[in-house]
């Protein structure tokens, strides 16, 4: 399995195609860089600011009007608790970090997305365009092995993004505003409900935000894969994945009072929902959307295997 | 009798209904070279991609060196090298490059090997060039180191002249022969050229929609005749009618094959060209009988069947079925 991984990662880097894709991910993070770099930094002011605002939401939790609901009470209250964290320890809301660009650049993921859409989508159905699938699938190797090394492959190809992503910014931030404060504690816009400032570092959390994008990439990766596998088409394969992933997604963000759309893949693929968000539906946990997706995706994969390793290679 | 390493028994592929291969068996034995001859769509192709797993079997085993393909794939095609049509490389890798990469799908080819092979096709020289600057008969090259690289017991190609130049053919059918006879590696080709499998094969398996016509040794099957074999012997005669007489008079009028009428040109007085089906032993008696009754004789000649005769024979001349 190794030398055939090996062989498949040849023929992804080898590829001056590879390296265009890959250079068009590190163009916008130089163009990130240009704006982020032009952006104001700290408002002197920052700190009257927040001591009005937090005033402000003190005079609210008093409720002399008894309107207040006691949900929106709690979220207030945690509101409260965080903006008292951040000036008591000195955390201006808007000042940029390395950090903080890093994890800017994680939400970008759209063009991450369509570079690993083209490599999955076109590493099987391109031998097929090229004539060597003949010569690949005539070895002494099944094709469930050829299958998931090249599988193997597309994912090690999103990690390689992600790591790239993650590193380049980074290392850019860094640069521009210096690499210190990754100890300091995150604090969302918007906190959790349980969350207890000061619990997360900015590493930490930095580390769940490439995580979160990299199990993003692997799910559209895996439709395209799939559609590589079964259609034999790369233009194909492509196009319906991306069609496939934006339908999924505005699905997923229109239907949201039915309940069953919890078990709809890309109700469950943005992970970071767990960690700085609220969950669509109640009684969605990181447990249930890693199941949710791991069934999605051992679905794909008995579709595409099966069609893959049994059908004819007449062309 | 050599062993047989490659054994197809009852083949069979069905596609919509309709039978693409029916019921094929056949051996192929060490040091052999077997052709596959047919028309264009009487199931050669299928059944070289039915051997090495390309396409499923409806019916039938194929065993390569006692392994039967369907229970342990891997340990029967570790046995194989073959180029399937046009060999296609990866023409954004170097023809090295090619090479590593499908020697990493085999166990035990070393960079030793890699090499031993190149030389072997005569590609030192243009072997760290990228493949989309090789001409086809360098590829053809590459397609057949690419096949030798694991040490196979059998080489399979299917139609490995299609676009080769006369020089190609040439040298293709002088390593096959080579490997056939110095390595004995079986060696199946598939061809719809005639003359390409004559100088090429041991042995001929005809195919015609889809079965197996014969597997005759290409000695049976067009070569030199015995005493008693009947040939077309062509006579060439000033007078037709006497020597018609003469000759169907001692081999009988169902003999008589064809009188041709060859008018006179400059330098060359007018003759009758006539065909019988005699023996060699009958042609010295012929040609008296004829002189005795004071014919001019200006020639004999007798030909042989070619395999193109054979084949229309047995084919029936029919076209795609």
């Amino acid at each position: 399995m190794g030398n055939l991984i090996q062989n498949e990662q040849l023929k992804i880097y080898i590829r001056p195609r590879t390296w265009v894709l890959v250079g068009l991910v590190v163009l916008s993070l130089l163009i990130n860089a240009i704006f982020a770099a032009k952006q104001v930094d700290v408002m002197p002011d920052w700190k009257e600011k927040l001591t009005q605002q937090i005033q402000q939401e003190q005079q609210q939790l008093l409720d002399p009007s008894g309107k207040l609901s006691p949900q929106k009470r709690s979220q207030l209250q945690q509101r409260l608790t965080f903006d008292q964290y951040r000036l008591d320890h000195n955390l201006p809301p808007t000042h940029t970090t390395s950090w903080l660009f890093a994890k800017g650049f994680a939400g970008q993921l759209g063009l991450a997305a369509i570079v690993c859409i083209v490599i999955a989508g076109d590493i099987v159905s391109s031998e097929f365009a090229w004539g060597t699938i003949k010569l690949l699938l005539i070895r002494p190797v099944t094709r469930t092995k050829i299958y998931l090394s090249k599988y193997i492959a597309t994912l090690l190809f999103s990690l390689f993004l992600i790591v790239l992503m993650g590193g380049g910014s980074l290392l850019v931030g860094g640069l521009l505003f210096g690499l210190d404060g990754l100890a300091e504690p995150y604090i969302p816009n918007v906190p959790l409900e349980d969350m207890v400032p000061g619990t997360l570092s900015v590493g930490q959390d930095l580390l769940i935000t490439y995580g979160a994008a990299l199990l993003y990439l692997w799910v559209v990766s895996t439709i395209a894969y799939m559609f590589s596998a079964a259609s034999r088409s790369s233009v194909l394969a492509i196009t319906l994945t991306m069609v496939v992933t934006a339908v999924g997604e505005i699905v997923a963000k229109s239907l949201p009072s039915f309940s069953g759309m919890k078990f709809w893949l890309f109700t469950n693929t943005s992970l970071l929902q767990y960690f700085e968000g609220i969950p669509p539906f109640p009684g969605m946990t990181l447990g249930f959307s890693l199941a949710v997706i791991a069934v999605y995706l051992l679905l794909f994969h008995a579709i595409a295997w099966a069609i893959f390793t049994k059908s004819d290679v007449a062309a | 009798m050599k062993q047989a390493i490659v054994e197809i028994r009852g083949l069979t592929k069905e596609i919509g209904g309709k039978l693409i291969v029916e019921d094929l068996s056949f051996d192929v034995r060490e040091g052999e070279v077997l052709g596959l001859l047919g028309p264009n769509g009487a199931g050669k192709t299928t059944t070289i991609r039915m051997i090495v797993g390309l396409i499923s079997r409806t019916a039938g085993t194929v065993k390569i060196g006692g392994v039967d393909l369907g229970r342990d794939f891997e340990a029967a095609l570790a046995q194989v090298g073959a180029i399937v049509e046009n060999p296609e490389m990866y023409k954004f890798l170097t023809g090295w490059q090619n090479l590593v990469h499908f020697a990493r799908m085999s166990k035990g080819v070393s960079e030793a090997r890699i090499e031993e092979v190149v030389r072997l096709v005569g590609l030192e020289q243009r072997i760290k060039d990228k493949v989309k600057t090789y001409s086809l008969g360098m590829r053809q090259r590459l397609g057949l180191a690419q096949a030798l690289l694991h040490r196979p017991r059998v080489l399979i190609l299917d139609e490995p002249t299609n676009g080769l130049d006369p020089a190609g053919i040439r040298e293709l059918r002088d390593h096959l022969r080579r490997l056939a006879e110095q390595e004995g590696i079986a060696v199946i080709v598939s061809s719809h050229l005639l003359a390409e499998m004559e100088l090429m094969c041991d042995r001929i398996a005809v195919m015609q929609q889809g079965q197996l016509v014969s597997v005759t040794s290409l000695h049976e099957l067009v070569g030199p005749s015995g005493a008693e074999q009947l040939l077309d012997v062509q006579f060439e005669v000033d007078a037709a009618e006497p020597a018609r007489q003469i000759l169907t008079a001692y081999v009988g009028d169902a003999n008589l094959v064809r009188a041709v009428d060859r008018p006179s040109s400059s330098g060359h007085p007018h003759s009758e060209l006539l065909t019988v089906h005699a023996t060699r032993k009958q042609i010295p008696d012929l040609n008296a009988r004829l002189v005795q009754a004071g014919i001019a004789v200006y020639g004999i000649r007798t030909t042989v069947k070619t395999l193109e005769d054979k084949f229309l024979e047995l084919t029936g001349g029919g076209g795609i079925g």
